[in-house]
């Protein structure tokens, strides 16, 4: 093969697909491009999403709850999930989208505009966005600001311990507990990922996990059984965990809803594992929209969908019991 | 009996044309196939768009394999 000739490859080390790419090639998440051997970025500062969300939208349960956190994306992903919910914009290559001239410096600035004390790399994944992401991060910790990152948490470990370092929340996308699922619905593999928990728990970074239960594919009441029970012993019970209604989208719209008894099923099977804060998402069922305190067994957050309607928290712990709880929480 | 297309102005200016066009095409998927093996190529880029920023993480691959 002519490529094989070149003397300009480079292989990116940023995520586990670790792509060899040829003298002009990009890598499958679309935006890094080999630039005569050297490897460039083409999204640093150019997102094509910039809003400000409640911080529950995330998910993220345990982290400021109530506020606002300013969220950008850019385009592309590493990952190709065929039931990708952004999928116009994550499986777009940049120059396809209406972009943003927004430096770091500009979106601190804008962030502390809309009243936002955090700023989330969300929509698709930072993992791709990751020397915008970092730069930006930076800034915001200087500025005393919060970072958030929504992740596949596809990533190889050297960056995400650069991320982790300046990274405070994260809503991990734990997409199935089968490796198979990873390979044939994902794009990727399942072991890194659990790494990555690993490390960004290890780190000190709250992590919280999202599984999006689909019918007949990762619905697997044994499945999910056996992921609650590595994620109580290694990242610990008192690790918030959702489930996430899948809603037929992109490539997987020949697929129904995820029935509500499969999401409480879900639930009730964390539950039985041990873990303490267990969610469910994108339905509305009251048992799994509050936080309890895993001691006394009062709420000590209740919510409507993104709204807390009650807190019952001082300080991080429980207003009735004085049990902390895991989580970033406003000093009162 | 074979046509002569070059025998009136009419048929001749169609036949010029038709000769560009499939030389302009033949050119064009010349150049196409003859490119770097790139799954995206860069001729769609509007560098107005996208950034030209150093990435990280990567190591220089002449010795890889294919």
């Amino acid at each position: 093969m002519s490529r094989t000739k070149s003397d300009n490859w480079v292989e990116c080390r940023l995520c586990p697909k670790r792509c060899k790419l040829a003298d002009m090639e990009r890598g499958e998440c679309r935006v890094r491009v080999n630039r005569g051997g050297k490897l460039r970025t083409l999204v640093y500062g150019k997102p094509c999403s910039l809003h400000v969300d409640p911080v529950e939208k995330k998910p993220m349960f345990h982290f400021l709850p109530g506020s606002p956190i300013f969220s950008i994306a850019t385009a592309g992903c590493n990952l190709s999930c065929l039931f990708c919910q952004n999928w116009s914009i994550s499986q777009s290559d940049p120059e396809d989208l209406e972009n943003h001239d927004y430096p770091p410096e500009r979106v601190i600035e804008a962030a502390r505009r809309s009243g936002c004390e955090s700023i989330a790399y969300t929509y698709t994944d930072p993992v791709i966005y990751f020397e915008y992401a970092l730069d930006t991060a930076r800034l915001a910790r200087k500025a005393g600001m919060k970072n958030v990152l929504v992740t596949a948490a596809y990533i190889e470990e050297e960056p995400l311990r650069e991320l982790c370092e300046v990274t405070d929340g994260a809503n991990v996308d734990l997409k199935s507990f089968d490796d198979n699922y990873y390979r044939e619905i994902c794009n990727g593999r399942l072991k890194p990922v659990l790494r990555s928990l690993e490390i960004m728990h290890e780190a000190g970074v709250l992590v919280e996990i999202t599984n999006l239960v689909v019918p007949t594919l990762n619905d697997d009441p044994g499945m999910i059984a056996e992921m609650c029970v590595w994620i109580r012993d290694t990242l610990g019970a008192e690790t918030p965990l959702h489930f996430s209604r899948f809603h037929p989208r992109h490539r997987l719209a020949n697929l129904p809803p995820t029935s509500k008894e499969t999401l409480i099923l879900a639930a009730e099977t964390a539950l039985g594992a041990g873990l303490k804060h267990v969610y469910v998402g994108n339905l509305r069922d009251r048992r799994f929209e509050h936080t309890y305190c895993p001691a006394c067994g009062k709420a000590v957050i209740r919510r409507a969908g993104f709204r807390i309607l009650e807190r019952n928290m001082k300080n991080g712990a429980c207003a009735h019991c004085g049990r902390a709880l895991r989580g970033v929480w406003r000093k009162e | 009996m074979k046509r002569e297309p070059w025998k009136n102005d009419v048929s001749r200016r169609s036949f010029l044309r038709r000769g560009l066009l499939s030389i302009g095409g033949w050119i064009a998927l010349g150049n196409a196939s003859g490119r770097e093996a790139n799954a995206n190529p860069v001729e769609r880029e509007r560098p107005n768009k996208t950034s030209d920023h150093p990435a990280r993480h990567f190591v220089k691959g002449k010795d890889l394999a294919g």
